[in-house]
């Protein structure tokens, strides 16, 4: 499975790549985050996405056993649910296209933000399903600054 | 005449008090405390309350601080500023003037500089006022010893530091021993007085007495006159300096809707037991802290024959109105004890309070308070608001307390409800649409001035091991004040979203 990160990695133009991710004053880490990895920035010119075409912030790829794969869509401000949902959608689509058929990942698409979770925001994420490959699970949500690695450990 | 000058905010800074290790706040219209539990928002809350109470009686000379002031007073009349009638009649015409010239209410004024030199050396007495305001902490606390107040764990002892600029005021709690001085008055800072306050009747009828003594041989009677002009102006000026301390507090505690239910029982039982006190050994005097005494005093003075409605009766009657759906009724029995009673909208009958919802005894003391107690100026603190109140209905609350604001009481709140911060955060933003535009917002009519508002949170420390109290200002991006809930609200999203992908074998 380490190969399958380093195939991606060939795959795609050495400038979409990202060693921080930080978008609006909004950032995550990536201490202890899996390895290998690679994060792609969505807004570099290289990036895997057509001109108009909707996407999230980033996409991490990332693990040697069980690789992880991971759009994130962050935001300095309050939590727009309905913003969060597409964006990350738009980058598990992207994802399809980079990640070759058969191959096995495990799907865990995160928002990031500063700002306020109001109850109804909360509750149309909960209820909000993000597809890849047959998976569907719920968002999993980190503060600005949080490491990555937060949303992917199991918790407790 | 002096150009007139807004007076600062006042500033505290208290350290090692409690369970707060450093808080620096300063007091505005609105204040709210918000925090984990045991981290001191009741005793910085109750602090605020004892420094009310102290300020509030200090400044009334004839009352409270004449005793104290008397030495200083004579000397400072007799020996440092021998004064003549001459100067003392332009005082009393200058100051005629001002009455009339100074319009603004908030506004305060210079004094001349003969008089600034006869009142400064009566701030000297502050010094001696360390054990008083001690007390008056101690009585507010319930405790007899203040140095358990201190911090645990401390050495250095508790501090507090009022600034009233330009004058700062530092009290040290120690073991053993209570320090307190006013410090940085020297002779080049001016004095202000606002002509407005009711505090100015006083000084205006020692000011006639002074131009109306007819002055013999022996002319200590119109000296005397002087004094107590003198004195009612160091009172004025420090009523100034110290607002909003030199107005009354009212403290609604937490366990307030307990004690609209038994309050009969409790006043009882202290009676009771006092009167078993030196008899018994074993009996030990009843004791209550002083907020929760003064809060079942003024409950038992609202059975007083008698007792007039003041001019917030308005505002208690849209309390009524829009939470309560009903009346809360104060009546004096034959015993000249209250009786407290609900009438639903509709009902002929009234309902004892204790027979009511938790929501109607809840805000009950604050519908008497507004109608029976509560003057502008004074500051209504209300320890968490939201208690038995659904949120649809602290959401209405927080509008109606800030009708209270807009009427020129202020009030002070500690809260832990995320709701009561997401309504004051609406009315705060509301402030930046143009009146012309609010129409058919929700709350159109509440909107708060950022800057009367001011939210602290306190925040626990492992070093040094306690609190510490920083403002949290409105910030329009995040969504409103960063209080903290949201931690817990992302960590109980993040639970139901592991457990849904733990069911849906995606984790």
């Amino acid at each position: 499975m380490a190969d399958l990160v380093n195939l991606i990695k060939k795959k795609l133009s050495d400038g979409c790549f990202a060693k921080k991710l930080k978008k609006e004053g909004c950032s995550v880490s990536l201490k202890d985050a899996p390895v290998p990895s690679i994060t792609i920035d969505m807004d570099k010119r290289q990036a895997p996405v057509g001109q108009n075409e909707a996407k999230c912030d980033y996409i991490f790829i990332g693990g040697s056993s069980n690789v992880f794969l991971v759009p994130l869509e962050l935001k300095k401000g309050k939590l727009d649910a309905s913003q969060i949902v597409k964006q990350l959608q738009a980058g598990a689509n992207i994802a399809a296209r980079i990640i070759p058929r058969g191959e096995h990942v495990q799907f865990r698409p995160v928002g990031v933000c500063g700002g306020k979770i109001h109850p109804d925001q909360r509750r149309q994420l909960l209820q909000s399903e993000i597809r890849f490959n047959g998976q569907k699970p719920t968002v999993e949500l980190l503060n600005c600054a949080d490491p990555l690695i937060k949303a992917l450990r199991k918790r407790r | 005449m002096t150009t007139p000058t807004q007076t600062e905010p006042l500033q505290l800074s208290v350290s090692n008090f409690g369970p707060i290790a450093k808080a620096e706040i300063d007091l505005r219209p609105l204040t709210v405390f918000v925090g984990p539990s045991n981290t001191g928002k009741s005793y910085l809350a109750i602090l605020i309350y004892a420094l009310h109470r102290f300020f509030s009686r200090y400044v009334d000379v004839r009352d409270f601080g004449f005793e104290l002031m008397y030495p200083f007073l004579s000397r400072s009349v007799k020996e440092q500023q021998p004064v003549d009638v001459d100067s003392m009649r332009r005082f009393v015409d200058w100051l005629r003037d001002v009455s009339v010239q100074v319009e603004a209410e908030s506004s305060s004024v210079q004094l001349p500089d003969l008089i600034m030199s006869m009142v400064r050396p009566l701030f000297a007495i502050s010094n001696n006022l360390s054990e008083v305001i001690a007390e008056e902490v101690g009585r507010s606390f319930g405790i007899e010893d203040t140095a358990k107040l201190i911090r645990h764990g401390n050495r250095e002892g508790a501090k507090v530091t009022l600034c009233f600029k330009p004058f700062v005021y530092e009290l040290a709690l120690k073991k053993g021993k209570r320090e307190g001085a006013m410090i940085s008055i020297s002779e080049e800072i001016p004095l202000y007085i606002n002509p407005h306050t009711q505090r100015m009747q006083a000084v205006s009828f020692w000011a006639h007495e002074v131009l109306n003594t007819p002055i013999s041989e022996d002319d200590s009677r119109w000296r005397q006159n002087v004094e107590y002009l003198i004195g009612e102006l160091f009172s004025l000026v420090l009523s100034n300096a110290v607002s909003p301390l030199s107005n009354a507090a009212h403290y609604l505690p937490a366990d307030r809707t307990g004690v609209m239910h038994a309050h009969r029982v409790v006043i009882a039982s202290l009676i009771q037991r006092a009167s078993h006190a030196g008899l018994r050994r074993d009996t030990p005097l009843p004791a209550l802290s002083g907020v929760l005494a003064d809060f079942l005093e003024n409950l038992v003075g609202l059975g007083e024959p008698g007792r007039q409605y003041n001019n917030k009766g308005n505002l208690a009657t849209s309390l009524e109105r829009q939470i309560l759906k009903g009346q809360i009724h104060s009546k004096s029995s034959e015993t000249g004890y209250p009786m407290f009673s609900y009438q639903p909208q509709g009902w002929r009958e009234d309902v004892p309070l204790m027979n009511t919802s938790s929501m109607v005894s809840e805000l009950a003391p604050v519908v008497l308070y507004l109608r029976h107690i509560v003057q502008p100026g004074d500051v209504l603190i209300i320890e968490e608001p939201e208690s038995h109140l659904h949120p649809k209905m602290q959401v209405e609350f927080i509008r109606q307390l800030a009708a209270v604001v807009q009427s020129g009481i202020r009030v002070m709140l500690t809260t832990h409800s995320e709701w009561v911060l997401d309504e004051l955060a609406n009315l705060v933003h509301l402030w930046g649409l143009p009146k012309t535009r609010r129409k058919g917002v929700e709350g159109a009519n509440f909107a708060l001035n950022p800057e009367e508002v001011g939210v602290w949170l306190f925040e626990p420390k492992q070093r040094p091991r306690g609190s510490v109290v920083k403002e949290v200002p409105f910030d329009a991006e995040y969504g409103g004040f960063r209080s903290g809930f949201d931690e817990v609200a992302m960590g109980t999203y993040n639970d139901f979203a592991e457990i849904s992908n733990r069911i849906e074998g995606w984790k």
